[in-house]
């Protein structure tokens, strides 16, 4: 899954472009050593591994994160969407459900299933990766308001807010992505009913062949 | 045997919902969704699902079986998979700790191992693995009389018919799959894995090992390999499932195909009053390879209808089919549609 769905976090991502990600760069590291101190299981958990390292492609942000993790920690590095790095795995999703995937609301095996995400490269590391994920209880929201350090409470309040008003927008957005699409969408149901007809009328003929030719005369 | 429930609340005539846990995090989830027994396994080839990053350490074991009693819960071990020959003692140190940490029973497939857990830890609850494959009557007394097994988790091979009649033989109690991935190989017997990556789930612990398996996505679609062979190639937008080779898809007569089977998940959740009437003890949702989010939907989603069964309401079907492999559902061999 490489095309970003239609979504606030896209259009958001597409406004920001223009900020380095050096800009975020504090923040990743001060967020990663706070995963560190409050889910130390979740590095445990990696440490057979040996050392790996992920690229996380958020499909609709302009950034790469690449998550380094060795020797039971871990550090992240934002990147510009054409950088390139050496690394076991790439795992592609759309930002909600790698929050998802964080924070346990989303199962990794269904987003699979339907490609919503996807990745290359090491499959032991990205399995493993998303076990110990799932199994580290995270709390992402407090997580990130945490890093805030006297000013957490009313970071959190202010990232459900922000939270709660992209899911509205989304809402909205979802409505409008289908009014665009729908005369493509009608068209495409029409095409795919034509050709289930088509398959169906080929394996009437296939068949009618296979007889004939089993039974010439 | 009569099964004792360690909440005195719950009434031992109602079903039992044993469901899956691969983390600490996902048996808490099952609790407190309602689970009125959660199994899981020890971090190594003593189970049936030793995936990378996944299952219980001694310590996290002693943790999830305390929280588990506190919420009237139990907890079963599954040390499912059978020892290999000179190298009893990860499976032995296996039941030895179940016991020490509390778990409620331990599952068992090597009938060696059953008798090491009968004579070395005879006060934990003994069941049947469905990877031992006892389907009939006679087997599953002989196990029961000889080590005293409690219960025995039926293969995925019989109907309910089957099952029924079955149970009219038995005072063991049964418990069979629900809800989750499906084998199409009679349990405990399957070495497709071990084909092509020489590892297997009966000594492994693994099925398709994920250190065994590579996605390739081109133009073609998305290429699920294993062991270096293309085994199935899914279509841009096409659900894709597990890479394994009984679900993948060959030519064959040129004919592309779903060989052995489809990517599929069995979901019995309306059919769960024919399930009862069949006598079964307990209900098993399979699935500890999946996120928390997978097991408190699809805990709550049975365990809602566990209670409205018990209340003799009509079984509303639950919005699970998300969760479902490949996005299809089947009830598998519990209705046969085939011959």
């Amino acid at each position: 899954m490489s095309t970003p769905p239609f979504s606030p976090v896209l259009l958001g991502g597409l406004l920001l472009r223009a900020i380095p990600p050096d800009v975020f760069q504090p923040l990743a590291e001060r967020l990663a050593r706070r995963l560190q101190t409050r889910h130390p299981a979740l590095f445990e958990r990696l440490t057979p591994l040996g050392p790996k390292r992920f690229l996380v492609d958020v499909v609709d942000l302009p950034w790469l994160f690449l998550l380094h993790i060795a020797d039971g920690e871990g550090t992240v590095q934002v990147l510009k969407k054409t950088d390139t790095a050496e690394v076991d795995a790439t795992i592609r999703a759309p930002l909600k459900v790698l929050f998802g995937l964080l924070d346990g609301s989303i199962d990794g095996d269904a987003m699979f299933f339907t490609r919503d995400l996807s990745y290359e490269g090491d499959t032991e590391a990205v399995v493993a990766l998303r076990n110990a994920l799932d199994g580290a209880d995270i709390d992402f929201l407090e997580d990130i308001s945490s890093t805030f350090g006297p000013l957490s409470g009313p970071a959190r309040v202010i990232a459900e807010v922000v939270l709660k008003a992209i899911g509205h927008v989304e809402s909205d957005m979802t409505i409008l992505g289908d009014s665009l699409v729908q005369p493509v969408a009608r068209r495409t149901e029409a095409q795919a009913r034509r050709i289930d007809e088509l398959e169906e009328r080929c394996g009437r003929l296939e068949k009618t062949l296979r007889r004939i030719k089993s039974n010439p005369t | 045997m009569t099964r004792v429930a360690r909440d005195p609340s719950r009434p031992v005539t109602s079903l039992e919902l044993v469901c899956p846990a691969g983390t600490p995090a996902a048996l808490r989830t099952a609790v407190d969704a309602g689970a009125h027994t959660v199994y899981c396994g020890f971090r190594d080839e003593t189970n049936a699902r030793n995936f990378p990053g996944l299952n219980f350490s001694r310590e996290e074991l002693r943790a999830g079986v305390d929280y588990a009693h506190e919420r009237g819960s139990d907890v079963i071990v599954a040390i499912n998979t059978f020892p290999t020959a000179g190298n009893l003692d990860p499976w032995h140190r296996a039941v030895d700790d179940a016991a020490k940490m509390g778990a409620d029973a331990v599952i068992l497939a090597d009938i060696g191992l059953v008798e090491y857990a009968q004579k070395n830890q005879p006060q934990i609850r003994r069941h049947l693995s469905v990877q031992a494959a006892a389907s009939t009557p006679e087997g599953i007394n002989y196990y029961a009389r000889n080590f005293g097994i409690a219960r025995v988790v039926l293969p995925r091979v019989l109907t309910l018919p089957e099952i029924k009649e079955l149970n009219r033989h038995t005072d063991v109690e049964t418990e069979v799959f629900v809800f989750g991935g499906l084998c199409v190989m009679a349990e405990g017997r399957c070495s497709l894995s071990s084909y092509v990556t020489g590892q297997s789930p009966n000594k492994n612990g693994v099925c398709s090992p994920a250190s065994h398996v590579e996605y390739e996505e081109s133009g073609r679609g998305l290429a699920s390999k294993l062991g270096g062979f293309t085994i199935n190639r899914f279509a841009d937008g096409e659900p894709a499932g597990y890479p394994t080779l009984c679900k993948g898809r060959f030519t064959a007569n040129d004919k592309l195909s779903y060989l052995f089977e489809e990517p599929v998940s069995l979901n019995l959740l309306t059919m769960l009053p024919d399930v009862a009437d069949a006598g079964v003890t307990a209900l098993k949702i399979e699935g500890r390879q999946r996120g928390r989010a997978y097991v408190e939907k699809v805990v709550k989603a049975f365990r809602g209808a566990v209670d409205a069964l018990e209340r003799g309401e009509t079984l509303d079907a639950a919005a699970i089919a998300d969760l479902t492999e490949g996005g299809q559902e089947t009830a598998g061999a519990y209705r046969k549609a085939w011959h």
